[in-house]
C-alpha cells in the first residue's frame, strides 16, 4: 500500500537490516505481510496498559494484545512484581520451583474438569502434546480437526500445501466442518475404532473469515459421540481461554472436554502454556515424554498465578465483555453512518470485523491501515482481542478513529 | 483425470502461450516467424485441441480448432501428445496439410528450440539481462496458465481448489506483461491483460524481482515487506494458488 512509508521510516530501516540476517526479515505471525506491508508498524519500542509505541514513536491503542497474551495490560505492575520476585530467586535451573505445583494446584482447583496439569511455553506445545496423549490413551492413530482451524504450525496442524509439509505428515488427520455435528459423526462412522481424538476450538475462529459460534446441540453431540466411541475430546482454548470464562471457555458453552489447552492470556504475556485433563487421561499423560528447555521456568508461572488472581478479583472477564460490546456497537453504528455493511462476529472480547461480501479483504486492509495511521491497531485478517486494560475512553477514541477509516473505505470502494 | 491428461492440458493450454511471449520479445524468434506463417492445430483424444497461429506480427495460441489450419495434427494418444512436446517418440498423424507440414514445422520446430534455450537455462539464459526478462515473462505466463490447468484437471488438488475463493488473481511486472487467473466455482480461466477488478494483486516492481520470484531465488515475504512486490487483497487466494503453480511447475519439469 502506498503513502504510509514516512510514518514507519525507522521500522523500515531496521527491517532492511533484518532481511540480511533473518529469512523473511520478520517471520511467522508477526510478518507485516498480513498486517499491511509498508502500511503498518514493523517493530515495537515499548508498551504500557492497552497501548504500545513503535520504533518511530507512533502510539497505538492495541486490539491484538500481542495476539492474545496481554489480558490485564502490558507491564502490569502487580504481575511484573510477582514475576520479578520469582526471577530474583530463580527462573530456570535444573529443577522446577514450587511455582509449578502452586500453579497446577490453582488450575485443578479452578477448572472443574481438571484433575492434572502440565506446562510448556507455546500453545502448540500443548496441542502437539495432547495428540500424543490421545494416541497413547486409545491406541489409535487418527485425529479429527476442523477445516480452517489453527492449532499451531507443527506439520500435522498446518496441513497439506504448505512448504515443507509432506503427505505423510497429515495422513492420519481427518477434517470436519466446524459446527457440523453430522460431518463429525460421519468421519467417526467411516473410521470405526480408529479415531484417537478430536481437537476443536470452543467456537470457530479461522483467519480470513467470519467467526462462528457453536450451533445448538453441537457440543452435547460431540461429547456424546466421543463417549460412545472412546474418542478423547481435546479443547484448544488457547485463543479464547481466560477471556470468556474463568473456568475455561467450555463452561460458557456447557460441555466438558477430556483435555483443555491454554496459552495466550494465562500469564499476561509471560511465556507459558498449560494443558489440563480429567482423571481419565492422567496415566496416559504420565506415560508420554514431552518437554522443552524453558518449560519449567518459574517466573512465568508466578506471573500466571497473579494474572489469574487479578482476573477473578477485578472481574476482568465481565469488563472485557462490556468493553467488547461497546466496541462492537460503536463499529456497527459508524459503519452504518458511512453506508458500509460490516459483520462483527465472535464473542465481544475476541471479536472480528469483516466487510460483508468482500472476500478480497481489501476493504479490511485499507480500514486497518487508516486506523493504524490514526493510532489504533486493528488487524485486517485476524480476530481482535480486548483486554481488561481497555477503558471506555480508549474504546471511544477507537470508534472515532474507525469512523475516519470507514470514510476512507467508502471514498475508495464506495458504499456497500 | 490422469497425470497424462493434466500434462497434455498443460502443454496445449499453457505452454503454447509461451510462444506468444517468445515472439513478442525474442529477436531470433521474430526472424523465424517473419519467414514462416501458418496455423498448426493439435488434437488428441478426450476433446483436447489447441492451435497456434504464426504470422510475421506474432504468435497467437488459442484452445480449439476454429481457425483454418495449415497443418492439423492428430495424436492417437494423450501420451503421444505429451511426447511430442517433451521430445519423445510421437507419431502425429497429419489430418490436414500433409504437404505443407514440413514448411510450417520448419517454423515451429526452431521456435520450440528457441523456447527451450530459455526454459532449459533459466539460471543463465541467452541474452544476459534481456534473457532474464524473457525468462521472467515466460515463467509468469507458465505459472498462471499452468495453475489454471492444474486447478481444472488435477484431482489431487481438489481440496486446495475448494479453499480458493471465487475471484481474480492479477499478476503483473510493472512496465511489462500483465496476466490474470479467474476462478468461478471449480473452474479456472487464465488470460493476458488487465482485469477490471481483482481479488488479489501481485505487482512486481521490475523484471529482476519477477525473475527472482519465479526462479525461486527471492525471499518472497521480504520482497513484499520492502515493497518490491505490491500485494493487495486475498492472502488466502495467493497461498492456495501457489500450490497450483508449484504443481504445474512439477508437471513440466
Amino acid at each position: 500500500m502506498k503513502g504510509y512509508e514516512e510514518k514507519y521510516k525507522k521500522s523500515l530501516e531496521i527491517y532492511k537490516r533484518a532481511v540480511k540476517v533473518i529469512p523473511q526479515g520478520i517471520y511467522g505471525h508477526h510478518t507485516p505481510v498480513i498486517t499491511g506491508p509498508l502500511a503498518s508498524p514493523y517493530y515495537v519500542e515499548k508498551t504500557k496498559g492497552c497501548r504500545y509505541w513503535d520504533v518511530d514513536g507512533n502510539e497505538y491503542i492495541d486490539y491484538m494484545c500481542s495476539y492474545g497474551p496481554m489480558v490485564l495490560g502490558y507491564n502490569h505492575d502487580e504481575v511484573e512484581e510477582a514475576a520479578d520476585a520469582q526471577r530474583r530467586k530463580v527462573s530456570s535451573c535444573n529443577h522446577p520451583a514450587e511455582a509449578m505445583v502452586l500453579l497446577a494446584e490453582r488450575l485443578t482447583g479452578l477448572i472443574p474438569m481438571a484433575d492434572w496439569a502440565v506446562f510448556g511455553k507455546n500453545g502448540a506445545d500443548m496441542t502437539n502434546h495432547s495428540l500424543l496423549i490421545a494416541r497413547k490413551h486409545t491406541g489409535r492413530k487418527k485425529i479429527i480437526m476442523a477445516k480452517g482451524a489453527y492449532h499451531g504450525t507443527a506439520p500435522w496442524a498446518q496441513g497439506a500445501g504448505h512448504a515443507g509439509i509432506i503427505d505423510e505428515d497429515t495422513e492420519n488427520l481427518l477434517y470436519m466442518t466446524w459446527g457440523d455435528l453430522e460431518d463429525f459423526r460421519r468421519l467417526v462412522r467411516e473410521n470405526p475404532d480408529q479415531v484417537a481424538g478430536v481437537i476443536l476450538t470452543p467456537y470457530h475462529h479461522p483467519t480470513w473469515a467470519e467467526q462462528q459460534m457453536p450451533p445448538d446441540g453441537f457440543w452435547d453431540g460431540v461429547r456424546k459421540t466421543c463417549d460412545d466411541e472412546g474418542i478423547i475430546l481435546i479443547l484448544d482454548d488457547i485463543r479464547a481461554g481466560f477471556r470468556l470464562h474463568m473456568q475455561g471457555s467450555h463452561e460458557l458453552f456447557g460441555f466438558q472436554p477430556d483435555i483443555a489447552c491454554y496459552c495466550k492470556a494465562i500469564a499476561n504475556g509471560h511465556p507459558l502454556s498449560a494443558m489440563v485433563g480429567s482423571e481419565k487421561t492422567r496415566i496416559s499423560s504420565s506415560n508420554v515424554f514431552y518437554t522443552g528447555s524453558y518449560w519449567f521456568a518459574a517466573d512465568p508461572m508466578m506471573a500466571s498465578l497473579k494474572t489469574l488472581e487479578i482476573l477473578e478479583r477485578d472481574k476482568s472477564i465481565e469488563k472485557m465483555r462490556k468493553m467488547g460490546d461497546k466496541l462492537k456497537s460503536g463499529l456497527e453504528e459508524m459503519a452504518q453512518a458511512n453506508d458500509l455493511d460490516i459483520s462483527v462476529t465472535g464473542p465481544p472480547a475476541t471479536q472480528f470485523m469483516t466487510f460483508d461480501g468482500d472476500v478480497s479483504f481489501r476493504r479490511s486492509q485499507l480500514f486497518a491501515a487508516e486506523s493504524m495511521k490514526r493510532g489504533v491497531f486493528f488487524h485486517p485478517h485476524h480476530n481482535w482481542f480486548v483486554s481488561a486494560a481497555h477503558e471506555e475512553k480508549d474504546i471511544e477514541e477507537s470508534i472515532n478513529v474507525a469512523n475516519d477509516a470507514f470514510k476512507k473505505v467508502k471514498e475508495v470502494f464506495g458504499a456497500s | 483425470m490422469s497425470v497424462e491428461i493434466v500434462k497434455a492440458r498443460l502443454f496445449l493450454y499453457a505452454v503454447l502461450h509461451l510462444f506468444e511471449e517468445l515472439a513478442k520479445r525474442d529477436a531470433e524468434a521474430q526472424k523465424i516467424i517473419k519467414e514462416h506463417s501458418g496455423v498448426i492445430q493439435f488434437k488428441a483424444p478426450g476433446d483436447l485441441s489447441a492451435q497456434v497461429e504464426i504470422t510475421p506480427d506474432g504468435v497467437v495460441a488459442t484452445p480449439g480448432t476454429d481457425k483454418k489450419p495449415t497443418v492439423s495434427l492428430f495424436l492417437p494418444s494423450v501420451s503421444m501428445l505429451n511426447n511430442l512436446f517433451e521430445g519423445g517418440f510421437a507419431l502425429p498423424i497429419p489430418v490436414k496439410g500433409l504437404l505443407k507440414m514440413g514448411l510450417v514445422m520448419k517454423g515451429f520446430d526452431p521456435l520450440g528450440k528457441r523456447l527451450e534455450a530459455y526454459m532449459d537455462n533459466v539460471e543463465n539464459p541467452p541474452g544476459g539481462k534481456k534473457g532474464k526478462e524473457m525468462v521472467a515473462s515466460l515463467l509468469m505466463t507458465a505459472a498462471i496458465f499452468g495453475a489454471a490447468q492444474v486447478g481444472n484437471a488435477d484431482e489431487s488438488v481438489k481440496d486446495v481448489v475448494k479453499k480458493i475463493p471465487d475471484g481474480i488473481a492479477h499478476l503483473e511486472i510493472k512496465g511489462g506483461p500483465s496476466i490474470y487467473l479467474k476462478k468461478e466455482g471449480m473452474t479456472f480461466t487464465a488470460a493476458k491483460g488487465t482485469p477490471d477488478d481483482y481479488t488479489v494483486y501481485l505487482g512486481f516492481k521490475d523484471y529482476d524481482i519477477a525473475y527472482g520470484m519465479f526462479t525461486d531465488n527471492l525471499d518472497l515475504m521480504a520482497a513484499i515487506n520492502l515493497g518490491d512486490i505490491d500485494l493487495s487483497g486475498s492472502l488466502a487466494m495467493v497461498e492456495q494458488l501457489a500450490v497450483l503453480m508449484e504443481k504445474a511447475g512439477a508437471y513440466l519439469e
